[in-house]
């Protein structure tokens, strides 16, 4: 490790005495014609030198180039290309404006004469999403979802169509960090998972980091989820919103100084429930079970060189049965942010970052009548500085410190005649510290490096009671004795060390190798000892009894593109292991438990894979075909007697394929199909009776496998006209979206159940439980 | 946990359905020893049932396990227990009680010379105050049912790690017959509060039909080890599998030697109520005069 920081310490100041030479800088903000958005990831392009620069998550890039006259290009998928001259004499700022792209445009003009991002790029194992692409894609009852377009992608598994939550590349599904303008959602599931908290109309740009994570990010083992709103339209008022089968939606955009200043406000609610009352049953008519989810951004150009934004989300979950039980859980998140430009070549950002998830529940009254709370609340700070040295080095550094409460569990009686006396497990609270710096650096026409070092460090701050667990009984361990930590008191410290390395070899225009590692490292965890995720999933921090989780990831790829850049391919391999992987004991009591750290029981995990996928992103025909093998295991001594087991979501064979074709201007019909492995379960081998019931005999853990999962699924797009007779272009566009989920009506198993057959004494049977069936849904979408 | 998770299946099921399907299950070394006794203050035949695992989806009795030698013992006494008319019952004779604070051991010895133990501590518990019911409409949607609730009124001692199992006896008859239809509860919720007006049992309408029916409650005192089993045997048996359920895992046994079972001591106190058919005679109307 010392060698490593030397060499990085070395590169830099080797890197700095180069910059002494004459050099002029061109930097800027890439951005959306008719909305004013900043484009995330936009190429600009200098013929002459044939070397590039790409826009940061601002939107903003900045070049190094010698004075002279330049053909300047500059894409981005899904927009015209534009090529200027520039006769460049001094350090000049430039901003541009490209213009969205109708289908019509022929695919060729965008990606000819430019070395394609999926080969040059340092980035591997990464997938980003288009909203365009995403809205596309069939969906289930016509709500498109961004996590559920994650589960297509190689390496993303699932643990059962009812659930969004997400496996990345073996990871579990806490091992995801999901970030919405930098602010962590901890629970993005609505309606128990069948849909997630974001709102499409509202997203601007989704990437998905499975491995070779850059050392701007930390925390989870297994992947980052970088979500960002949009900023609103700074040029005109713009609406858009859908009305569909379970939710509608609204999202309005407005200048609030043209070309400076705007707002963004987009609200969403399902409205299942408002049909209730017409339901006959008197205790459905005082139920409730819907969501809603509000998002908010306004940013302001203050000058040239300084802009603020303002973000933030709110969503909630409401059921309600009768008048006898109620629950609701929810998000919020909110992020001011300021970017300052300190110079052409330096970018600084500094965030303000509130999150926060709870839920609650309980009974109004009665005897059994309670309340139950439980949440997490993070207060964070960033600031990170993007210094674009030169064509060959790009430089990133900064720290975020993040305060964390975590509130597992409080159970208050409530009304007069509650019997019960409450229980409650104790707050925690900690913070987390990351510093990082990292070096994207050219070496020559052929090689590229990233190399950058993660810091991490994490602190348990009291108040705080420690239990001390007799763990001579390894189903069981008893709580023995207790140490009391006071207020403000950084009682335990954990420290990370994360290397993260990528390398592109070039080998030639249309193809190259990509290899990487990282090293990630965990700090806290969620107590999900079901199947599928659920809000009462409980956050939790590492503590002297639980060890920060680590993951090592070694990736190598294969990129290669096909017909002059249309169709990209790739091939990628990957070893994770993972290091104190949390697993729980058998009937483990998590909830309301203060001696819940008694119930994990740690060990290692490993997972290995090969991720095929081959994709076409611009024409009439879109759409990729995916196929992963992989593996996962996990290694837990004190669990299936120390052997090593398949983790849940260990499905080795998987394909997803994904078409769309416009058929006509106006007309796009798309298809997609999934393949994959049974998941594994455990499943009885043998039964006993007692007092009449007939219970069942396990052996090896998840040891059997549900039958394997297909599904097709089919969507139809109709956009009406959007020119009047006169051939003057309408100011209000509306489009009809049909969904057919399960085309062919496969029962695919949910999960497979075992009980007495009713009625009878001694026989047994095996159940089925199946989510869907065929399922159509229309949506109406509109915006003007 | 149950009812909690309940709701999600309840949003779940909306469009989900279930269908019986064949399935091929691993079928290995299925032979092992079950053991289902228990011990209480009760003055009775006591008795300890033997058997043996099978295949899971054998679809008849499990074979009974014969020729055992088996005693329950305390520190003064010992019982021999017999099966005269060779069912795998074990039963003691009719004069034998357990005495609350004693510990109890089990001890088996089968034809095979294999020999298994087992010890539970008998617990002892404190009368219940008093029992009352209500004759009402369910609280669940689309039930239509009406139901008596039998209401429990009761102290639950200041001590931490109390638990506790109802039986219920409907003129006479064994109503809670099988642990799935038992109520079992521990006192992490509700310890040392006065417990007033809580449900102990609800009986379907369709069970009440004399005029005047006697409702027996008895309330036993169990350990953390037999609550903690039963709670597993319901959960394993009705609940398992499903994807809100933690991963399926063995029933924990206090039986040693790898055998399955439990054997338990319990302490026993009991109380009835006149329950009359469709009437609410002996209902708590005296709530509101709680308010201050």
């Amino acid at each position: 490790m010392g060698k490593f920081i030397i060499l990085f310490v070395l590169t830099i100041f080797f890197v700095n005495t180069s910059i002494s030479q004459n050099y002029i800088t061109l930097s800027g903000f890439i951005k959306d014609a008719s909305t004013g958005e900043e484009l995330i990831g936009a190429t600009i392009y200098v013929d002459e030198l044939k070397t590039g620069s790409v826009t940061n998550a601002y939107g903003f890039y900045s070049i190094s180039l010698s004075p002279n006259k330049y053909n300047i290009k500059i894409s981005y998928i899904g927009y015209q290309a534009q090529t200027l001259e520039l006769n460049l004499t001094k350090t000049f700022r430039k901003n541009f404006e490209l213009i969205s792209q109708d289908n019509e445009i022929e695919e060729i003009k965008i990606s000819a004469n430019k070395k394609d991002e999926n080969v040059s790029s340092l980035d591997m194992s990464v997938n980003k999403l288009q909203m365009k692409t995403i809205m596309k894609i069939p969906a289930l009852m016509g709500e498109v979802d961004v996590l559920r377009t994650i589960q297509m992608l190689p390496g993303v598994q699932t643990v059962g169509e009812g659930s969004i939550g997400f496996y990345v590349r073996g990871g579990g599904a806490d091992e995801n960090l999901i970030l919405l303008d930098e602010a962590t959602v901890y629970n993005a599931s609505h309606l128990g998972g069948l849909f997630s908290v974001f709102n499409q109309d509202v997203l601007k740009d989704v990437k998905l980091y499975k491995g070779g994570i850059p050392s701007v990010y930390g925390g989870r083992l297994s992947s980052i989820l970088e979500i960002r709103m949009k900023e609103g339209n700074n040029k005109k008022f713009s609406a858009q919103g859908g009305i569909g089968l379970i939710s509608s939606r609204l999202t309005i955009e407005t200048p609030i100084i043209k070309d400076k200043a705007a707002f963004v406000f987009s609200g969403r609610r399902t409205y299942a429930d408002l049909f209730f009352p017409l339901l006959g049953d008197s205790v459905i008519k005082k139920s409730k079970a819907f969501f809603y989810d509000f998002n908010a951004k306004a940013n302001y150009e203050i000058n040239e060189n300084n802009r603020i934004f303002v973000s933030g989300y709110f969503g909630k979950d409401v059921i309600q049965f009768g008048e006898s039980m109620r629950m609701s859980y929810g998000n919020e998140t909110f992020t001011l942010r300021y970017n300052h430009l300190f110079s052409s070549k330096l970018f600084a950002n500094v965030s303000l970052i509130y999150s926060k998830f709870n839920y609650g529940m309980g009974i109004p009254d009665g005897v059994t009548g309670f309340d139950w709370q439980s949440g997490i609340y993070d207060i964070s700070l960033k600031n990170d500085y993007t210094l674009f040295l030169n064509t060959k080095n790009t430089i990133k550094f900064g720290l975020q410190i993040t305060h964390h409460t975590f509130r597992p569990g409080e159970a208050k009686p409530i009304g007069e005649e509650s019997i019960f006396s409450g229980i409650k497990t104790d707050d925690s609270f900690a913070a987390e510290y990351g510093l990082f710096i990292e070096n994207d650096q050219k070496i020559n026409d052929k090689i590229s490096l990233r190399y950058g070092l993660r810091l991490s460090a994490f602190q348990n701050i009291g108040p705080y009671t420690n239990y001390i667990y007799d763990k001579s009984n390894s189903k069981e361990y008893i709580p023995i004795d207790s140490l009391n930590y006071r207020n403000n008191d950084f009682f335990n410290t954990f420290y990370g060390i994360e290397p993260r390395f990528s390398l592109n070899f070039q080998i030639n225009d249309k193809s190259s190798m990509k290899l990487s590692y990282n090293r990630m490292v965990q700090y806290i965890h969620l107590t999900t000892n079901t199947m599928t995720i659920t809000p009462l999933d409980m956050w939790f921090p590492s503590s002297p009894n639980v060890k920060p989780q680590l993951a090592d990831q070694y990736a190598l790829g294969y990129f290669r593109n096909f017909l002059k850049n249309s169709l990209e391919a790739s091939v990628e391999v990957y070893y994770k292991n993972m290091q104190n992987a949390i697993d729980f004991k058998d009937h483990a009591q998590l909830l309301l438990n203060k001696y819940f750290e008694g119930e994990l029981r740690v060990g290692n995990s490993y997972s290995y894979g090969a991720e095929f996928m081959i994709k076409k992103q611009a024409g009439k025909f879109t759409g990729w075909l995916s196929y992963t093998y992989s593996r996962v295991f996990r290694e837990i001594p004190e669990i299936n007697d120390g052997n090593p087991y398949p983790a849940n979501y260990d499905k080795p064979n998987d394909i997803s394929l994904i078409l769309s074709y416009d058929i006509i201007d106006n007309l796009n019909i798309s298809l997609s199909w999934f393949y994959s492995t049974g998941a594994p379960r455990t499943m009885p081998t043998g039964r006993f009776e007692y007092e009449g019931m007939i219970s069942p005999v396990y052996s090896d853990r998840n040891s059997v496998r549900l039958p394997d999962y297909h599904r097709m699924d089919f969507a139809c797009t109709y956009d009406f006209k959007k020119t009047k007779r006169n051939g003057e272009a309408k100011k209000f566009n509306s489009s009809l979206n049909l969904s057919i989920y399960n085309l062919y009506n496969r029962h695919n198993a949910y999960s497979i159940t075992f009980r007495q057959v009713e009625g009878q004494q001694y026989d047994t049977e095996a159940v089925k439980t199946y989510l869907f069936k065929l399922f159509p849904s229309l949506t109406y979408n509109f915006n003007f | 946990m149950k009812i909690y998770y309940t709701i999600f299946i309840i949003i779940l099921i909306i469009s989900s359905c279930t269908e019986v399907i064949d399935l091929e299950l691993n079928t290995s070394e299925n032979n092992k020893l079950v053991v289902e006794g228990s011990i209480t203050t009760e003055q009775k035949s006591h008795t300890v049932k033997l058997s043996r695992t099978t295949d899971y989806f054998s679809n008849q009795a499990t074979p009974k396990e014969l020729g055992a030698k088996l005693s329950i013992s305390d520190d003064e006494n010992i019982f021999y227990l017999t099966d005269d008319d060779n069912d795998g019952i074990y039963i003691t004779d009719e004069n034998v009680k357990g005495q609350a604070g004693k510990t109890y051991r089990l001890d088996i010895e089968l034809e095979n010379g294999e020999k298994y133990f087992a010890e539970s501590f008998l617990k002892p518990i404190f009368p219940m105050d008093s029992l009352k019911y209500e004759y009402k409409k369910s609280d669940f949607p689309f039930d239509e049912n009406y139901y008596y609730s039998i209401y429990l009124y009761v102290q639950e001692p200041p001590s931490i790690g109390d638990y506790y199992q109802w039986e219920l006896y409907i003129n006479g008859i064994h109503d809670s017959d099988t642990l799935r239809n038992k109520t079992i509860v521990s006192d992490e919720m509700v310890n040392g509060v006065y417990i007033s007006k809580w449900p102990v049992y609800v009986i379907p309408d369709y069970k009440i039909l004399n005029d005047t029916n006697m409702v027996k409650i008895q309330m036993l005192s169990i350990s953390k080890e037999a609550y903690d089993f039963e709670l597993a045997l319901i959960l394993e048996t009705d609940y398992s599998g499903s994807n809100f359920s933690g991963p399926p895992a063995n029933i924990p046994t206090n039986i040693s030697n790898g055998a399955l079972g439990f054997f338990s001591a319990s302490d026993i106190v009991e109380d009835s109520i006149e329950v009359y058919y469709k009437k609410n005679v002996n209902s708590n109307k005296k709530i509101s005069s709680k308010l201050k």
